[in-house]
């Protein structure tokens, strides 16, 4: 099974974050992974092997050496971990350490480990609220790197306030440079409930179209293959616990605001902090459950596949339903058809959300 | 029995639904509910805008201060211009009217319309002044404009509806000064009918005004218009509630059930004999609701033709001013093309379908009647639909209907109405002035300037003192040019325009002005033009859309952003599909107001 555990602390909330994360809660730690213990051990597949694992946040760095290996523990004393083909962590430069990253190493050699970077000019660290510098980045890197991370993500924002297509060609250059195995290239989304939401940032279509384009031929152009619409991997590198949800894959999230997907149905769980901590363990925290239709069903399956630059098997069904569809995209070159499968080209990604509308 | 038959004729807003109202109340109308002020307006757009769009009639018990017995048939009229047809039904059961006229407002448009009407039908006028307690009311100066264009010489009678003041002295005046109705209770019977309406329980209820003789359940009747025979079901009068009653005799009024089925057959104005009797025909022309306006109906997706088509009929059966067919748009696919009687019907026609037959229906720009001379041709063609308007370079000349548009207007404004014609390709005709700083200004103007956003334009430089009423006088030769909108290189029939050749640059700018703001980007550049005589006369371009995409989407994700695009797919389901273009239904809406 794919595990995706839920880290919601944060030092500080940057300006566009939408993700579950409540700043300056630390003291909340110990209950909290408590909590996540009681909450893995009500599981009805405990017990079972993990395929993949990924921790994510918030900002799970902001753990301690010792809680991080309190987590870990946890996890493996209550799952099958042997076959574990990958181990993700999030972090942010300014809480990573020396010890958290030999905790990580000491739980997978092969731990990938996720690094926000999102920007390499110190100007747009400020204005998305980030609490790093570039230099804080670059040293925690080389530190990755001499602890003996061999699978490095960083993952940066484009369609900043005030950064240029070309200022974020050089940005993405650098990075480029450091040779990470996989880099996430989002654009920045100004969601209403943010900071940025409230102070009415607007991301100009034109321009993020062409840092875009600028990005996707400067990674594939340095041995990156782009294998889903904001990410780049070198060969073998792909990020398999994400994969799976493009795929459309089961999966089971843990923690607070952690969505699980079994038997047709995702079920997330409650956002609040509090609640989790004191229900964590019951039913009480499943807050949210979506059972779509068989022919939702088929729709989000496409939704999700054609995420990806290889996209889906063309089934007889899909073909029967869609087939005028996608010729039509084909004819324009939004879309391609090869070896039974479909996908959306290049071309087609950044306005793939009117593409994919069509197969609802 | 005393019986007298009247009407209230008033300018819209000068207070006939209230003044109706009072008199229910002092005449002890049973049934009259106070909770629910303008008791005739049952319509519940009726009360919502404050406007009356169907006439109605209630039977009144008056005891005189003399102590004589009366019996009062009230006959309520609609006061906007486009129902005008309305108060003629009114006034052929009517042998009097209360002319009323606001104090603070004074003589307006419709004020003169109405009382034109009235006086060719010899009814005797009881001029009303309202209002009069209000601080702005100007009574002498009413008093004064009543006298002098109006040229009533009768004492006028000042009430105030809302407080009820002066009522006594209106019915007072009616019994005095309204004639009788004549008649001759012996002879056969010779009936006229003035209003009707579809009830699904009982079929046609007509509403007649006996003239001669008597009407009563189980007569054959017949229709002169169409001679088709009935056997009457009911007969009855209507005091608030429908009340029935074994007769109605001559002078009097009342409704009749006669199992008619197509409200179609049932005209107003026609004269109802008795089978077999004399079938003479009383002197009033059947009225034929005559539509001045005309726009294509269509539903918004091809898939609701048929639900449109029953709404369309059902509707039909309790509008039969509302004259539909037919058409079929290379754009739009099946529709109906529609005559209304002026802008404000049609506004009302689309909102009764979509709030009471929950249609979703795109209406096309409204256009007037045209009349064409081909040049291989000795036939004139008639052509309400600019779709349907073969090329220009076969026409010898086109007419277009003119109107006297009637306009009363504080004097302070009287030359920005006149710019305001003008820029509408209006001529002056006549201006007088009036007691009170008032102008009457009588234009001359093409119908198809006013029925689009005029009425708006009209309120707005008169800071919405101006009033309006027009009725048509005939066609003439216009240098008329088709602009024909291409989007995508093709050309989208419900978008052409008949414009006057002065204004081609204008509404083409316009035109591809509301397209560029309101079709969505889409995955491609969308060229729009505007074609009048073969050649390109303004063009622009919708941009391709260059981002729509979610960044992100994981685990947590997913659930949102399905229903997110599910949400979308439902928005674009709304939207016409033309060629490969989208286009929405603000499109439509826009284009609606292209004078604005």
């Amino acid at each position: 099974m794919n595990l995706y555990v839920h880290v919601p602390f944060c030092r500080s909330k940057c300006k566009y974050c939408d993700f579950t994360s409540y700043p300056g809660r630390e003291e909340f730690i110990p209950a909290y992974l408590q909590a996540l213990e009681r909450e893995i051990l009500s599981l009805s597949n405990l017990k079972c092997e993990i395929n993949t694992l990924f921790v994510g946040g918030g900002t799970p760095s902001m753990l301690s050496a010792a809680q991080i290996k309190q987590l870990l523990g946890i996890i493996r004393d209550n799952f099958d971990c042997s076959g574990l083909k990958e181990f993700t962590f999030e972090s942010n430069p300014e809480s990573l350490s020396k010890d958290k990253l030999e905790a990580l190493l000491d739980f997978d050699r092969k731990t990938r480990l996720s690094i926000g970077v999102q920007s390499c000019l110190d100007e747009h660290l400020q204005t998305l609220g980030r609490i790093h510098s570039t230099a804080d980045f670059l040293e925690k890197y080389a530190l990755a790197l001499m602890t003996g991370f061999e699978n490095i993500n960083i993952d940066l924002i484009y369609g900043i306030p005030g950064q240029t297509v070309k200022g974020w060609l050089v940005e993405l250059k650098k990075a480029v440079e450091l040779k990470p195995q996989h880099i996430s290239a989002y654009c920045l989304t100004v969601s209403p409930e943010t900071q940025f939401g409230r102070d009415g940032v607007a991301v100009n279509d034109e321009t993020t179209a062409e840092m875009y384009r600028g990005a996707v031929e400067m990674l594939t152009g340095a041995g990156y293959s782009h294998y889903e619409i904001s990410n780049f991997a070198l060969p073998g590198y792909e990020c398999e616990h994400n994969k799976n949800y493009w795929r459309n894959g089961e999966y089971t999230g843990i923690g607070c605001s952690a969505v699980s997907h079994a038997n047709a149905a995702r079920c997330k769980n409650t956002v609040s902090l509090e609640k989790y901590i004191e229900n964590a363990g019951t039913d009480k925290i499943k807050e949210e459950t979506d059972r779509p239709g068989a022919e939702s069903k088929l729709s989000e399956t496409i939704m999700l596949g054609l995420r990806m630059r290889s996209g889906m098997e063309l089934t007889p069904e899909i073909h029967s339903k869609y087939a005028g569809v996608i010729d039509g995209f084909v004819k324009d070159g939004y879309m391609g058809v090869a070896g039974g499968r479909f996908f959306i080209t290049p071309k087609g990604f950044f306005v793939s959300n009117r593409i994919l509308t069509e197969f609802f | 029995m005393n019986i007298r038959n009247f009407c209230i004729i008033a300018h819209i807003d000068h207070g006939k639904s209230t003044l109706a109202d009072r008199i229910l109340e002092y005449t002890h109308t049973s049934g009259f509910d106070q909770s629910k002020p303008q008791m005739l307006d049952s319509m519940d757009l009726e009360r919502e805008r404050g406007i009356t769009i169907r006439s109605k009639t209630v039977k009144l018990n008056y005891r005189a201060k003399d102590g004589t017995d009366y019996i009062l048939n009230l006959i309520d009229t609609p006061g906007h211009v486009d129902f005008s047809y309305e108060v003629s039904r009114a006034i052929i059961a009517s042998e009097g009217a209360l002319l009323l006229v606001d104090a603070s407002q004074g003589v307006e448009a419709q004020t003169l319309a109405n009382t034109s009407i009235a006086k060719k039908h010899n009814l005797k006028i009881i001029p009303v002044i309202n209002k009069i307690d209000l601080p702005t009311a100007d009574i002498e100066g009413t008093e004064m404009q009543i006298l002098d264009i109006l040229e009533l010489e009768d004492d006028v009678v000042k009430v105030s509806a809302k407080s009820g003041k002066g009522v006594d002295d209106i019915l007072e005046a009616i019994v005095k000064r309204v004639p009788p109705p004549v008649g001759n209770k012996e002879a056969d019977l010779k009936a006229v009918v003035f209003d009707s309406f579809y009830d699904s329980y009982r079929g046609v209820v007509v509403y007649v005004r006996v003239f001669d003789g008597e009407i009563k359940p189980k007569m054959k009747i017949t229709l002169l218009s169409n001679n088709k025979t009935y056997e009457v079901l009911e007969t009855g009068v209507v005091a608030i509630k429908m009340i029935p009653t074994d007769v109605i005799s001559s002078g009097e009024v009342g409704f009749i059930v006669a199992g008619i089925k197509n409200i179609h057959d049932v005209k107003i104005g026609d004269t109802i004999v008795e089978s077999g009797k004399s079938q003479q025909k009383i002197e009033s022309d059947w009225i034929d609701a005559k539509p001045f306006v005309f726009a294509g109906i269509f539903p918004v997706s091809t898939s609701g033709y048929e639900d449109l088509r029953f709404a369309l009929e059902k509707f039909n059966l309790t509008d039969a001013s509302l004259i539909y067919k037919n058409v079929s748009s290379s754009a739009l696919g099946p529709g109906f093309h529609c005559g209304f009687l002026g802008s404000l019907h049609l506004e009302i026609v689309k909102e009764r379908l979509e709030r009471e037959f929950n249609a979703e229906i795109l209406i096309t720009s409204p256009n007037v009647n045209y009349r064409i001379k081909m040049k291989n041709d000795e036939k004139i063609y008639e052509m309400d639909n600019p779709a349907k308007i073969p090329s220009f370079n076969d026409i010898d000349y086109i007419e277009e209907p003119y109107v006297n548009a009637t306009i009363v207007t504080p004097t302070q404004y009287a030359s920005n109405v006149v710019e305001l014609c003008k820029g509408n390709r209006g001529k002056v005709v006549e201006i007088r002035q009036l007691e009170g700083f008032k102008s009457v200004m009588i234009f001359d103007m093409p119908l198809a300037e006013i029925i689009v956003g005029f009425y708006d334009a009209l309120k707005s430089v008169s800071r919405g003192y101006a009033s309006f009423d027009y009725e048509q006088t005939g066609y003439k030769k216009s240098n008329l040019e088709k602009l024909e909108v291409l989007i995508n290189y093709e050309v989208v029939d419900a978008f052409s325009y008949i414009v006057h050749e002065s204004n081609i640059e204008k509404i083409a700018n316009r035109l591809i002005e509301k397209l560029r703001k309101t079709i969505p980007r889409q995955m491609f550049q969308i060229p729009l033009q505007v074609k009048a005589d073969n050649r390109i006369v303004a063009r622009d371009d919708i941009s391709a859309i260059k981002k729509d995409v979610l960044a992100k989407c994981y685990g947590g994700d997913i659930s949102r952003k399905r229903k997110l695009l599910e949400k979308q797919k439902e928005g674009k389901k709304k939207m016409k599909q033309f060629g490969r273009v989208e286009i929405p239904q603000e499109t439509f809406l826009a284009l609606l107001k292209i004078q604005d």
